[in-house]
């Protein structure tokens, strides 16, 4: 069970918002669902220099959410090929889900009256 | 044995529900009222649905949304403890392809005129083949985004 709490745990989430709370790095997730990218071309596909798309893929890779190998003198992002990234995104999702559901039934229950006590 | 940290989380979710564990129980087992708040995809359509909240019952729900995709949800009640706990597992299929299985143990527990709600799952993801499983985590993202309140930046 400690690789389950890895994923949800506060910080790893706070992690993982942070990771995604930036316009370039959204840009460079969705096109990495698409398939790897080398860095260079992350780059130019975001009209950002080198250094600066370095470090937002290494915010990227901290919170799990990307992987780099190197070849030679290119550098290749993909999203995480163990799925953890695609796991902590499926876990966000229905978590999100479920609180707006008790959200609504915190609505639901203080708008219904409570049945007087046997 | 190694477990598979792409495949197997367990969370808790805590809440403080207004009024009473007797009241907050009516939400489950209630079927009006457990749909009130439960059913959140008002644009799906219901194809088939059954509701049986006891223990060995089930709760099984199959949708079809704008898109086309079949969504199916099938709950089997394991232990109810009224008005205390609720304990079940449940599959979710995907045009019949399993996409999660989950043991949820929910606890309400009493804290003056409230409850204090503890809702705990385990799970296992199966999203299926990886071609499934990267569309999926496409569609994850974007929605994950779009509940961030923020529009997809585009690449150039």
């Amino acid at each position: 069970m400690r690789e389950g709490a890895l994923h949800t745990e506060p910080a790893r989430l706070d992690q993982l918002f942070h990771a995604l709370a930036d316009p370039h790095r959204r840009a460079m997730v969705t096109r990495l669902a698409q398939g790897p990218a080398a860095m260079s071309e992350l780059a130019i596909g975001l009209g950002l220099a080198l250094p600066s798309a370095l470090k937002h893929l290494q915010v990227l890779e901290k919170g799990g959410m990307v992987a780099s190998t190197k070849q030679g003198r290119t550098r290749t992002f993909a999203l995480d090929a163990q799925g953890l990234a695609a796991m902590q995104a499926w876990l966000a999702e229905h978590q999100r889900q479920l609180g707006a559901g008790f959200d609504r039934l915190d609505a639901l229950m203080r708008a219904t009256p409570e049945k007087e006590a046997p | 044995m190694t477990a598979r940290p792409d495949r197997h989380a367990t969370f808790t979710i805590e809440r403080t529900l207004p009024g009473r564990p007797v009241h907050a129980w009516r939400f489950w087992a209630e079927p009006a009222l457990k749909q009130a708040w439960s059913g959140c995809h008002p644009d799906w359509t219901m194809l088939e649905e059954a509701q049986d909240f006891r223990a060995g019952g089930r709760d099984f729900s199959r949708m079809r949304d704008t898109q086309g995709t079949i969504h199916a949800v099938d709950i089997r009640y394991l232990d109810l403890l009224a008005p205390r706990r609720i304990l079940y597992a449940y599959t979710m299929h995907q045009d019949g392809l399993l996409l999660s299985a989950g043991l949820v143990t929910i606890d309400l527990l009493p804290r003056g005129a409230a409850t204090g709600m503890v809702y705990t799952e385990q799970l296992t993801v199966l999203a299926g083949d990886m071609a499934a499983r990267r569309a999926g985590t496409a569609e994850g993202f974007d929605r994950l985004v779009l509940a961030m309140g923020h529009a997809p930046a585009t690449l150039h």
